[in-house]
């Protein structure tokens, strides 16, 4: 239960701030206290394959990476992922609650598993929102990374895992995926700056 | 026949790193047209080579050759021929895209070895991953060019992600929903069976944003926006992947779930793929009639025959066999069209229907395919399209869905009207002023010639040999013949 809450509001908090780096460093944490209890829990090699995923993979090259990204696209550092009004936090709202009364639906008596539940959908859906919302490249890469995180969350808290084989697949597209991420917002960047112009949102808006 | 398949998936990596060499990266054409040919005769061969009804597992059971996997490779690698005999034709023919060749040759043969793994796999979430990196081979080929539109391929990266996303979701739910059973379970098709026979909410929601997921990555609606633009913006070889191959194998990779799922929830499933699949009907038939660009209107005009086949698919049983040859001519004939498309859009430099007229007379090869490829797509006989349309609406029949037979047969007429009264004035149609044109070389038509023969020859007669191939891929599907 502990986790579930943790692991949401290292998520959710960010997200007033209006910083990209705050956000990219938010989902490394979060992903960085998963690798730390896959850790304490690692009795055989795909826990540890796991948490050296979460950890490694997630937790530091992502953010380090796309955060390399945005600095060297001349990203200005003020990026609002939700837009700051009350509309929007309203809705966000809403759909926290909702994940929560989904997830005691259809978790019943198991507690533990209806926070997990509760925080996983909750992520999903916030990434969502943040997707269709954002006109902003990075945003939008932020949007699909809060996505991945949510499902992540849950699939780490499951008990069912999947063999090493297939980990490892998953391991290489994601970070394929990440660098393909990073070569589109680069390129994104450059064709909506011309040389020499002031920093941009990374949609080619003057901040 | 596994060592065939094994080189089938082999060939295009060897390819690609041969292309890393300075002969290689010279004779990148050579290397991406011989991996082809390679890919092809391999997946040939392994059709013909061993039984059809008995499905051979190999390397640890995570990949599975069976009727219907062997049949959609040896659909694939020939549109992948198609495709590599296309390229060869424009870059002789416009030298100034020889530049990119290098960079399209190591981005597609990897995308054909990925394409050709997922048929293969019968693990499910494996599968996944290799429709993934089909994704991560494409969107860079959709802008590979200097003048591409970098937009478009990011906002097909966003929605593949997001669907993939979903697709993934959907497995750790019903990875939830098997938690408990005995033993370990893996999520292969044919282990998967007893685990999952649990009744469970989880199973339940996985299989319904599995299903919404791999939707998403089909373009059906909701989440549609990014077909037609990507099929627009894209190079007319990168389109024919996506619409041929890449459909193919998502489609493919939703019916391993299926094999495994619908008997366990026949209701959920028929609802979710119906649903889907009418509302795309709907949503495609109202652009169609409203296109004025005509790559455009084919991109609709895909996403029409993949609701098509999610209806056929939502059915079941009774529709299987329509879905296999369906799917199976449709990749065809979106290779003949776009590849035509292009040859078009190279000579007149422009995608507008009301610019063009004549074709048949000014582009007398690229004219004449671009005709039968709209007759196929509009179903007419003797294309194998129109028995699978025919058999997927029997279908619907035989599973007493009278009213959606009706909308069927209504959105299929006005899709039928929209679409001729658009494309047959452009091949039959009279310029306003006669131009000179310059003539039509025999070798522009030759990218489109095996998959027209292929298509011809399934639709024409099904020789008995074919015609069992189709059985056999139907009831590997759990379908009737």
């Amino acid at each position: 239960m502990i986790l579930a809450l943790v692991f949401f509001f290292i998520f959710a908090i960010p997200i007033f701030f209006a910083s990209w780096r705050l956000m990219l460093a938010s989902l490394g944490v979060q992903t960085l206290v998963l690798a730390l209890v896959t850790l304490q829990h690692a009795h055989d090699l795909r826990h540890a394959f796991a948490a050296f995923e979460l950890g490694v993979v997630r937790g530091v090259f992502v953010p380090t990476y796309l955060a390399h990204v945005a600095r060297s696209s001349r990203t200005a550092s003020q990026l609002e992922v939700l837009p700051g009004n009350l509309l929007h936090w309203t809705l966000a709202f809403a759909l926290v609650v909702g994940s929560a009364t989904f997830a005691a639906e259809v978790s019943l008596a198991d507690v533990p598993r209806a926070f997990d539940v509760a925080a996983s959908a909750s992520e999903v859906l916030i990434g969502f929102f943040i997707l269709s919302t954002q006109k902003q490249p990075l945003g939008q890469a932020i949007g699909a990374l809060s996505l991945e995180n949510g499902v992540v969350f849950l699939e780490t808290r499951g008990a069912h895992h999947l063999e090493i084989p297939v980990q490892v697949g998953i391991a290489v597209v994601f970070v394929l995926l990440v660098l393909q991420l990073g070569w589109f917002l680069r390129r994104l960047a450059a064709e909506a700056t011309p040389p020499g112009a002031p920093a941009t949102n990374g949609a080619g808006e003057v901040l | 026949m596994i060592e065939l398949l094994v080189a089938a998936f082999a060939a295009p990596l060897v390819g690609v790193a041969v292309t890393f060499t300075p002969k290689g990266r010279e004779h990148a054409l050579w290397v991406l047209l011989a991996a082809a040919l390679a890919t092809t005769g391999a997946t040939i061969g392994a059709l013909a080579a061993g039984p059809l009804d008995a499905p051979v597992a190999f390397l640890d059971r995570y990949f599975v050759a069976d009727a219907l996997s062997r049949l959609l490779a040896v659909t694939i690698s020939v549109v992948f021929l198609g495709v590599a005999l296309y390229t060869r034709h424009r870059v002789l023919t416009a030298p100034e895209l020889r530049p990119y060749l290098v960079a399209f040759t190591r981005l597609s043969l990897p995308f054909l070895s990925a394409s050709l793994a997922a048929l293969l796999g019968q693990h499910l979430v494996l599968t996944w991953v290799f429709v993934e990196a089909t994704t991560l081979t494409a969107a860079p080929l959709i802008c590979h060019r200097a003048d591409g539109d970098t937009a478009v391929a990011w906002r097909y990266l966003m929605f593949s992600t997001v669907g993939l996303g979903l697709v993934f979701l959907g497995f750790v739910c019903l990875g939830i929903a098997i938690e408990g059973a005995p033993g370990e379970t893996r999520f292969l098709v044919d282990e998967l069976g007893a685990a999952a026979a649990r009744p469970s909410v989880w199973r339940r929601i996985g299989l319904a944003l599995v299903i919404l997921g791999y939707g998403t990555k089909l373009g059906l609606a909701p989440m549609y926006a990014w077909l037609p633009e990507t099929y627009d913006a894209a190079p007319p070889s990168v389109t024919t992947l996506l619409a041929a191959i890449q459909t193919s194998v998502v489609f493919l990779a939703l019916m391993r779930v299926l094999q495994v799922y619908r008997p366990l929830e026949p209701e959920l499933t028929s609802y979710e793929l119906v649903g889907l699949g009418m509302a795309s009907m709907v949503l495609s038939t109202v652009h169609l009639v409203a296109a004025t660009n005509y790559k455009r209107l084919l991109a609709y005009a895909a996403m029409n025959h993949n609701a098509v086949v999610a209806v056929g698919l939502g059915i079941g049983k009774a529709a299987i066999f329509g879905v296999v040859l369906y799917l199976t001519t449709n990749a065809l004939v979106k290779a003949i069209l776009f590849l035509a498309c292009g040859n078009i859009k190279a000579r007149y430099k422009t995608k507008s229907v009301a610019e063009l007229r004549g074709l048949v007379d000014h582009m007398p090869y690229s004219g004449a395919l671009f005709m039968l490829g709209t007759f196929a797509l509009l179903g007419f006989a003797p294309f194998g399209s129109f028995l699978g349309e025919v058999l997927i609406m029997g279908g619907l029949m035989e599973a007493n869905h009278a009213v959606m037979f009706i909308a069927f047969a209504v959105l299929f007429t006005v899709v039928f009207i929209a679409t001729g009264r658009s494309l047959f004035p452009m091949i039959w149609g009279e310029l306003p002023s006669k131009v000179d044109w310059r003539g039509e070389s025999a070798g522009s038509i030759l990218p489109t010639l095996v998959p027209l023969s292929l298509l011809l020859l399934i639709g024409v007669s099904i020789p008995s040999s074919i015609d069992t191939i189709f059985e056999h891929a139907a009831l590997a599907m759990g379908g009737a013949r």
